[in-house]
């Protein structure tokens, strides 16, 4: 079957730059945020939370925490209703039952007038521990005599996968030129969201639950939900406000059904906002990984074969780990035209915060690790890093031994015009002649790396992958847009509202882009994988295309004119030869419910990504219809003396297809950048050997701040994903993977020494300074 | 725990409110008088998202108690758009370089930002990293802010 193929239209709304729809609610200060919300009746919940790493609990005393004034309920393991439950693996249950499995696993709870109530009754719970031996460490996990964390995982491991695709890897090993090995290892890196997690829930008396919650997949998170809460989905309805932030971090997790669980007890609504050291302790961060990659070559720097070896820290409970392993096994299989390709990974427990998903879901930690790869390769070759990619670059129309294919695909474009903008190849000359000068301490630096993620990652969920949009045009003519794509800061909704101001012509006064309500909203799959712009614009084009053909039919029988005449103009259905002919909106629109009584003309939209399948048992089949690229730079200088690094400039060049909101999509790059920039030099969330997190923090993990953030220049190539009808590909995960390698590769360039475990801190690299010189002058010594 | 009444103004209007003597500034501000524009980020002074005006300087609010507010001036970002709905120059700037993302640390970065131009009305790059060190923001990268605040800047002096 052919594929459908959108062409680029003549726009004159789409790729400009508009204010947020939004933006002058949030800063008036209006914007009511999830730990806003107050209900009439409603109480605050609070977490008790395990001191140890790794303990049997073998008593809860509550009776003390009842007796203070204001509090409702106390509730323990053992005396609710609950269910394991978990995204991916059922391993966990809302409050510990038997045994808590890190420092900060809930083990009682409780509901009360105020929060100083709250604190108080928490101070008086009294939990009987039995601390037991715990894996602070992957490396250890699966060690013999290593302590069990669940029964169900023997030696630690949740999963063990094993994907071989394309030629016979061994053989390609024993026939190469080159081959090259790496390891790697990236840090615990938290999200780091302004608004910490948080929930406000309703449990009626028929056990239909209404959930205020801050999240990515409303609609989608309900089946988890239920399942830890016992409920059937359709009991719960989940709104979403607007929250403060997300970056993957709000997808299903436990703070949302764990406060409707304290509701339930209560029998009042409950808010339940985490602090910020809690929100540190059992948010869901990063997954730490370690890589070991070994890759085949020939002379002239064709890439051969690719061997990837992965332990991948889940921490205490599964969350979507597998999913995010998976990623870091052969995402980035799609940028490199490589043919035989095997990715082994152990998924392993340990007894430290839960991790999940963060802007990038493996395909961060990887792209750390073989763009860093990817250079060393380079300067054994002798081949310019720039060129070693080019030679390998896959192109449009490219189908990979895993069976994913491309459509546009301007990764070429990005790193050409990454280079040029950033002067690379200039300023690596002129800073080989600086950094020559053994009297200057200072040494300049710069390096880049490709990248490349999906849009949208089929192998998520098996059911179906896809968007629908629902429009409904109200009597005077305003047009309403549901979706169950929600907008967390990344600017969805004046997306939306952009895409139907150019196909109806319409004010952006009269377009209200809605926030998902479940019991509203057409179902769908959320905001994640990047799918969002690429998905829920392919079913609004659909939509609108539907609303606009209504408008058209109705305008042409109020105007006794021809259909094929009348085209939309400033909100008006007008006659192409004579603009005197016209039938406004909301005439159309009147007509419409009097003749239909009642009714809105309603555009229904739906889009499924042609060429996509779920993953085989083998995990073969395409997984995503928009592949987006990008090249990221980083230029920076390192003092010899300190070690530390100062990064002056960054450049996010990204084919994202056809740009929508070209302001919201710049800032998408600065903010994923940002983000890589602290990952790479400052984030890592460090446990102490009694399994204690000790920075939880903003003081002590230290984010990005006005003061040290380089100067970040974002750019777009031109490109049009024809998969989907505005061509929008996305960008929100692909902005961050290409930062952290990038400068990894100027540090190199800088001063000739890598750090391969994050974060490239000061005394890292002072170290590995040292190491270099005491090594060159042995060798000195030696001759 | 003790109990005092404390007077003060708040956006030019006079407030008296009983208050705990442990009760911060910020937990007044939102949950006795309704002002849900300040925003608790970690409550321990470090994100800067509960910043607001107190006797024209900024301060976390959430480190202040109440009761250190009696007499003051508060202006928090509910104060700054004028009657007829027209924004502050800072916040119009904020909205038309795509300085909010989330938002969630907008009303303390405008107050900061405010802070920042009446100090420095011209401010160099330098001034303006520093006005805003101890705001912090996960989505921008700070970028459209440093952009937003020169907009302003500019804006202002234009009267």
């Amino acid at each position: 079957m052919a594929m459908t193929r959108y062409e680029k239209g003549d726009y004159k709304i789409i790729g400009t730059k508009r204010p947020y729809v939004d933006a002058k609610e949030k800063v008036t200060g209006r914007t009511v945020y999830v730990s806003d919300i107050h209900l009439p009746g409603m109480l605050y919940g609070k977490a008790l939370r395990s001191p140890y790493p790794h303990a049997k609990i073998l008593n809860v005393d509550i009776s003390e925490a009842l007796k203070v004034p204001g509090i409702k309920t106390v509730l323990t393991g053992k005396n609710v209703e609950q269910y394991k439950w978990g995204p991916i693996t059922k391993d966990e249950y809302l409050i510990a039952v038997d045994k808590a499995n890190y420092t900060g696993d809930e083990v009682a709870a409780v509901a009360g007038i105020d929060e100083e109530a709250c604190d108080e009754a928490i101070s008086k719970i009294r939990v009987e521990y039995e601390p037991l031996p715990a894996i602070l460490s992957m490396h250890d996990a699966m060690k013999d005599g290593a302590p069990l964390i669940h029964e169900s995982a023997p030696k630690n491991i949740c999963n063990h996968f094993d994907i071989h695709h394309g030629l016979d890897t061994d053989e390609v090993f024993k026939n190469a030129y080159y081959v090259h090995e790496g390891e790697y290892e990236t840090s615990l890196h938290y999200q780091g969201y302004i608004e910490p997690m948080a929930g406000v829930s309703v449990w009626d008396a028929h056990n239909n639950v209404t959930m205020y919650a801050g999240i990515q997949t409303p609609t989608w998170s309900r089946n988890d939900y239920a399942v830890a809460l016992g409920i059937p989905v359709e009991n719960l309805r989940i709104v979403q406000p607007p929250f403060g932030g997300g970056f993957g971090g709000k997808l299903s997790q436990p703070v949302h059904p764990l406060g409707a669980l304290i509701a339930k007890y209560a029998k009042q609504p409950v808010r339940l906002v985490l602090d910020r050291v809690e929100d540190f302790q059992c948010a869901l961060p990063r997954l730490p990984m370690y890589f070991k990659i070994k890759t085949a070559w020939d002379k002239e720097g064709k890439y051969l074969g690719k061997y990837t070896y992965i332990i991948a820290d889940q921490g205490a409970y599964a969350s979507y780990g597998a999913s995010i392993a998976l990623t870091a096994m052969y995402r980035i299989d799609i940028m490199y035209k490589c043919q035989a390709l095997r990715s082994v990974c152990d998924l392993v427990y340990t007894n430290k915060v839960p991790t999940g998903c963060y802007r990038g879901f493996g395909n961060a930690q990887k792209h750390f690790a073989h763009e860093t790869h990817l250079d060393e390769v380079a300067e054994v070759l002798n081949i310019a890093p720039d060129e070693l990619r080019l030679r390998n670059f896959s192109g449009e129309n490219y189908k990979n031994p895993h069976g994913w294919n491309t459509n546009s695909n301007a990764v070429s474009d990005c790193m050409k015009r990454g280079l040029e903008a950033s002067e690379y190849h200039d300023k690596r000359k002129k800073f080989f002649v600086v950094n020559s000068d053994e009297k200057n301490h200072i040494k300049k630096g710069i390096g880049f790396a490709a990248c490349v993620h999906v849009s949208g990652n089929r192998s998520f969920i098996k059911p179906f992958e896809g968007a629908a949009a629902l429009l409904r045009m109200n009597e005077q003519g305003k047009v309403y847009v549901f979706s169950n794509e929600p907008d967390m800061g990344q600017g969805i909704r004046t997306v939306h509202s952009m895409c139907v101001q150019e196909v109806l012509s319409i004010s952006e006064e009269h377009v209200c882009t809605t926030t998902p309500d479940t019991d509203i909203v057409p179902f769908g799959l959320g905001c994640f994988a990047s799918r969002g712009t690429y998905m829920s614009t392919g079913a609004l084009h659909m939509a609108l295309n539907d609303m606009k053909s209504k408008l058209i039919k109705i305008g042409s029988e109020i105007l006794g004119l021809p259909e094929g005449e009348l085209e939309l103009e400033n909100e008006f259905v007008v006659s192409k030869t004579d603009p005197e002919k016209k039938a406004s909106y909301a005439d159309i629109a009147w007509k419409h419910v009097c003749d239909y009584p009642g009714q809105h003309i309603l555009g229904i939209g739906y889009f499924t990504p042609e060429g996509v399948e779920y993953p085989d048992a083998t995990k073969y089949n395409n997984i995503s219809g928009g592949y987006a690229f990008g090249c990221q730079v980083a230029e920076l200088e390192v003092n010899t003396k300190t070690g530390q690094v100062k990064v002056n400039e960054m450049w996010g060049i990204h084919d994202s297809g056809q740009p929508i909101n070209l302001l919201a999509i710049e800032g998408q790059v600065h903010g994923g950048m940002a983000q890589g920039y602290g990952w790479a030099l400052m984030e890592n969330l460090a446990y102490n050997d009694k399994g204690k997190l000790m920075n939880p923090s903003f003081l002590d993990y230290q984010m990005p701040t006005a003061a040290d953030i380089p100067k970040i220049n974002a750019e777009f190539v031109d490109s049009f994903e024809w998969t989907t009808g505005f061509g929008a590909k996305s960008i929100g995960e692909a902005s961050l993977i290409g930062a952290a390698p990038a400068i990894q590769n100027a540090v190199y360039n800088a001063v000739g020494v890598r750090i391969n475990t994050m974060p490239i801190t000061a005394e890292k690299v002072l170290k590995a300074l040292e190491e270099k010189k005491r090594h060159q002058n042995q060798k000195t010594s030696v001759e | 725990m003790d109990m005092k009444t404390i007077s003060f103004s708040v956006n030019g209007k006079p407030q008296k409110v009983h208050v705990r003597t442990n009760w911060t500034l910020s937990s007044v501000l939102r949950e006795q008088l309704g002002l849900l524009g300040t925003k608790i980020g970690c409550g321990e002074g470090e994100c800067g998202a509960c910043s607001v005006l107190m006797n024209g300087k900024t301060v976390t609010s959430c480190l202040v108690l109440a009761v250190q507010a009696d007499g003051a001036e508060i202006i928090t970002i509910e104060g700054l758009e004028n009657m007829d709905g027209t924004l502050h120059p800072v916040q119009e700037a904020f909205v038309e370089a795509g300085a909010v993302q989330c938002g969630y640390c907008t009303p303390g970065m405008v107050m900061s930002t405010i802070a920042l131009l009446e100090k420095h009305p011209e401010p160099t790059e330098e001034e303006v990293r520093e006005g805003l060190t101890g705001n912090l923001c996960r989505c921008t990268g700070y970028q459209k802010i440093f952009e937003a605040v020169q907009i302003a800047s500019k804006k202002m002096r234009r009267g």
